[in-house]
C-alpha cells in the first residue's frame, strides 16, 4: 500500500479530522465504549496484570526464537498436505498470492478481515490484475463500499455513522434508506452470503500461529473468517513472522487477554483453529491450503532495537485510550496502523516518510496502561524521535536551543532578555497569547497557543512581593493558602 | 530461496536485537473456575451471551427436545451431522417419520461442485460438540468424517447436543486434561483441519458500536445438555 504521508499532509489530515464533527461524535463514543469496556474487563479479572506478564513474556519469548518456531509451524503445516511461502516483502507475498490465483483460474475471492492484508496492499495488486475481491467483514465491506481505508484495527468502520451507512447502502445497494441497523446488516448479509457461495479462494489473516501443531488460530464474532476458510475449495492465510507463539498454553493465555482488551470480552464468538487444507474423507472445506509468511520489515525493525513493537496482538487498546487518537482518529495516521501502535509501527515499516507521528503524541503513558502485552509505547516513540531529530541535525530548533543555553546561563543575559521578550510580544500580538506567530514560530502556532511574555518577570515580582511584604509586615504571602 | 533469505535475515537480526527481560512464570495464570455445576456455569455463561439451553436427562429425552424444537419452529428440512458421530441414536428415523428431510451435507473441494446456494434453505440445522467450556460458555466442535464445517455454520438456528460429562470447567482445564491423558491428536492432530470455538451467536458491533446478532453464522444457537 502507498503511503499517504509528508508532513503537510499530515497537518492537513489533523486539521481535517478536528474539523469534523462526526468524526468527533463516533471517536467520543469509541472512547466512552471501547475504553470503558475494556477496563471493566480488566477490572474484573482477578490477577489481571500477573496475566499481563506472562503474555508479555510468552510474546517476548516467541520472538526470541522465532526462526526455530517458524520451522516447526512450517513442518507441520507442510505434513498435513499445505504449501507455506516465506515472503520478505510485500511485492513477493502479492505476487505468490496472485500466482496462486492464477494457477486456480480463480475470478472471485472472499476475504475476511486483515491487517496485514492491508499493510501489503492485497487487494489492490489483486484487484489490478483483473480478480474480483470482496471485504466481508461488515466494517470492512462498509468501508470497501465506500471506497475508504480502515481507521481502527478492531472496529475498521467505527468513524462512520450510521447515517452515512445508510446514505451509503442506498446509493450502493439501491435500498430505500434506513436507520435500522438490524436492516442494513441484513442486507450486508444476503449480499455477502451470495458471493461466499460462489468464491473460487477465500483470504484470511491469523491472531496466532502455533508452532507445536502447526494450528492458526484466527477470532471473529461475525462469522465471516468461518465462511472464508471452509466454503471456497482453495484458502490463503497470510500471517506476519512475528505471530508465531509455542504451544496451545501459549494461545490460551494470549485468548484470556486478546478479546478482553480489544472488546471487553471474555472470548468471542468464534475462535477458529486450522492447519492444512481438508482431509481426504472430510465432507468439506478447502481441498488447498497456503500459508503466506510475511517479514516486511519486520526483521529490519528487530534488529533496530525496536522489536518490542512486535509483540503487539492487534487488539487496539492503545489507540482507544489515547487521547490523540481520539482527538484526530484514525485516518490521520495517513497508513493502516493507527494510534500508539500506528506511530511506532508505521514510520519502521514505511521507512523515511512517516517520521512525524512519533511526535504526534503526549506521551501521557495511557497506551503503556492499556496495552495487554505490556509494550513500552512512550519509550519506543521517543527513541523514534531522538532518531528523527538527530537526523536533522543543526535544524533551527538546534540553533534556538543553543541560544537559549547562552541566554539562561548568564543572569544578566536573562534579564535583559526577559525585558525584550515582553516587549517582542507586545509588538506581535498585544493578546494574552498567541494565535499566529510570524515564521518560525509560526510553526509553534499552527497547532498550539503560545504564551505571551509576562508584563513583569517572575524575579523581579518575587523582588518587590519581599519588599512590599517588610514594609506592610502582613504575614501571608500570596499563592499559599490561609485555610486548613 | 525465500525460505532461506528470511530466516538467514530474522537470524542476523536476532543477533542484535534487544528485548526487554521478561521470564516465562510456569504454571502460567489460570483464570479462577467457576463455582458450583459446571452445567449451570455453562449455561449462564451461553445465556449471558444470548445463547439459550435446555437440561435433558437422557438419550431419549434429547431427541424429544429435537423434535419438540424443529416442530415449533416449523422446520421442513435440517441440515446436520452423520448420526453416527452424535450422541443421540435414531434422531435420522424419527426426523423421517415427521417429514422432515435431515442432510448431511457434502460439499466437494474440486471442479464440479456446482451451484451450493441450497445451503441457504435450511433454517436449522443440528450438531454435537465434543466439549463444552463452562466459564465462557464455549462449544467446540471438529471438523471430520461426518462432520461437515458448513453444518453449524449456515442456517439461522444451530441447535447443538451436549453430553454433561463433557463439560470442562475452563478452557485450560481442558487442554490440562488433553496433555495429562495423551490426547492433544484428537483435537490438534492431523485427522482435525479445522476446529471452531463457538461463543453464543453471530455478533458485531461494526456500526456504531451498536450491537447486532446474526450477521453471518446462527443468530440462535441453543444447547441441549444431555445429563447421562
Ligand atoms: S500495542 Fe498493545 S494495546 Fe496497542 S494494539 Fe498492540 S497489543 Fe494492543
Amino acid at each position: 500500500m502507498k503511503i499517504r504521508q509528508s508532513r503537510s499532509d499530515f497537518r492537513q489530515r489533523v486539521r481535517a479530522s478536528l474539523a469534523d464533527e462526526n468524526l468527533r461524535i463516533s471517536l467520543q463514543n469509541l472512547g466512552r465504549r471501547m475504553d470503558k469496556d475494556r477496563q471493566q474487563r480488566w477490572a474484573e479479572t482477578q490477577d489481571i496484570n500477573a496475566l499481563r506478564r506472562q503474555a508479555q513474556a510468552v510474546r517476548l519469548d516467541g520472538l526470541r526464537h522465532l526462526p526455530e518456531l517458524l520451522e516447526t509451524l512450517e513442518a507441520k503445516v507442510l505434513a498435513r498436505g499445505g504449501h507455506v511461502y516465506w515472503a520478505e516483502d510485500a511485492i513477493a507475498a502479492n505476487e505468490y498470492i496472485l500466482d496462486v490465483a492464477h494457477q486456480h483460474n480463480v475470478q472471485r475471492i472472499v476475504k475476511s478481515k486483515s491487517m496485514t492484508s492491508e499493510e501489503i496492499g492485497l487487494n489492490r495488486a489483486l484487484q489490478d490484475a483483473g480478480l474480483e475481491v470482496l471485504e466481508t467483514d461488515l466494517g470492512e465491506y462498509i468501508l470497501q463500499l465506500a471506497g475508504q481505508p480502515p481507521t481502527h484495527i478492531v472496529a475498521p468502520a467505527v468513524h462512520l455513522r450510521i447515517s452515512d451507512i445508510a446514505r451509503l447502502f442506498h446509493e450502493k445497494l439501491g435500498m430505500p434508506e434506513t436507520y435500522d441497523i438490524e436492516l442494513l446488516t441484513a442486507a450486508a448479509r444476503s449480499r455477502l452470503r451470495r458471493q461466499f457461495l460462489r468464491a473460487e479462494m477465500g483470504i484470511t489473516g491469523a491472531n496466532f500461529a502455533v508452532a507445536e501443531t502447526g494450528t492458526l488460530a484466527m477470532i471473529t464474532n461475525e462469522g465471516n473468517g468461518r465462511f472464508v476458510n471452509s466454503l471456497p475449495p482453495l484458502h490463503v492465510a497470510i500471517v506476519g513472522v512475528e505471530k508465531v507463539i509455542r504451544s496451545l498454553e501459549d494461545l490460551l493465555l494470549l485468548l484470556q487477554l486478546l478479546p478482553r482488551s480489544a472488546t471487553g470480552q471474555t472470548l468471542t464468538s468464534y475462535v477458529s483453529l486450522y492447519n492444512g487444507p481438508a482431509r481426504p474423507d472430510d465432507p468439506d472445506g478447502p481441498g488447498e491450503f497456503h500459508l503466506v509468511l510475511l517479514d516486511n520489515g519486520r526483521s529490519r525493525l528487530l534488529a533496530d532495537g525496536y522489536g518490542e513493537i512486535l509483540t503487539c496482538i492487534r487488539c487496539g487498546a492503545c489507540m482507544n485510550a489515547c487521547p490523540v487518537y481520539q482527538a484526530i482518529g484514525g485516518e490521520a495516521y495517513g497508513w493502516v496502523y493507527p494510534g500508539p501502535m500506528g506511530s511506532v509501527l508505521t514510520p519502521l515499516l514505511q521507512t523515511e516518510k512517516a517520521s512525524e507521528l512519533p511526535f504526534a503524541s503526549t506521551l501521557c503513558g495511557a497506551c503503556r496502561d492499556a496495552c495487554p502485552v505490556m509494550i513500552d509505547l512512550p519509550r519506543l516513540l521517543l527513541r523514534l524521535r531522538s532518531q528523527a531529530s538527530e537526523a536533522q541535525r543543526l535544524t533551527l530548533e538546534r540553533l534556538g536551543f543553543h541560544l537559549w543555553a547562552n541566554v539562561a546561563t548568564d543572569p544578566g543575559h536573562f534579564h535583559r532578555a526577559q525585558k525584550w521578550g515582553h516587549i517582542a510580544s507586545l509588538l506581535l500580538g498585544l493578546g494574552k497569547a498567541l494565535r499566529r506567530a510570524p515564521w518560525p514560530l509560526s510553526r509553534w502556532t499552527q497547532m498550539r497557543y503560545f504564551p505571551s511574555v509576562a508584563q513583569e518577570s517572575f524575579s523581579h515580582y518575587w523582588v518587590r512581593r519581599q519588599q512590599n511584604g517588610r514594609e506592610q509586615s502582613t504575614g501571608n504571602p500570596e499563592g499559599t493558602s490561609s485555610e486548613n | 530461496m525465500s525460505k532461506e533469505n528470511v530466516l538467514n535475515t530474522l537470524n542476523a537480526a536476532l543477533a542484535k536485537a534487544s528485548l526487554p527481560e521478561a521470564k516465562r512464570h510456569q504454571p502460567l495464570a489460570v483464570l479462577p473456575t467457576p463455582e458450583g455445576s459446571y452445567m449451570a456455569a455453562f449455561q449462564q455463561a451461553l445465556e449471558a451471551l444470548g445463547g439459550t439451553s435446555q437440561m435433558v436427562e437422557n438419550v431419549v429425552a434429547a431427541r424429544l427436545a429435537v423434535l419438540a424444537i424443529l416442530q415449533r419452529e416449523k422446520a421442513k428440512q435440517v441440515l446436520g451431522w452423520d448420526e453416527k458421530v452424535m450422541p443421540v441414536p435414531g434422531l435420522q428415523q424419527a426426523l423421517a417419520d415427521l417429514g422432515i428431510i435431515y442432510r448431511v451435507p457434502t460439499i466437494t473441494s474440486g471442479s464440479g461442485r456446482g451451484d451450493i446456494s441450497w445451503l441457504n434453505d435450511y433454517p436449522v440445522s443440528l450438531t454435537s460438540a465434543g466439549v463444552g467450556i463452562a466459564s465462557t460458555g464455549t462449544l467446540i466442535l471438529r471438523s471430520g468424517p461426518g462432520r461437515p464445517r458448513v453444518a453449524s455454520l449456515v442456517a439461522p438456528l444451530h441447535i447443538v447436543l451436549l453430553p454433561a460429562t463433557d463439560i470442562w470447567p475452563t478452557l485450560e482445564a481442558w487442554l490440562g486434561f488433553l496433555r495429562a491423558s495423551g490426547q492433544v491428536v484428537d483435537f490438534f492432530g492431523d485427522g482435525v483441519a479445522q476446529q471452531i470455538w463457538i461463543s453464543g451467536p453471530s455478533r458485531t458491533a461494526d456500526i456504531e458500536l451498536m450491537l447486532t446478532l446474526g450477521v453471518h453464522g446462527p443468530r440462535r444457537v441453543h444447547v441441549i445438555i444431555i445429563e447421562t
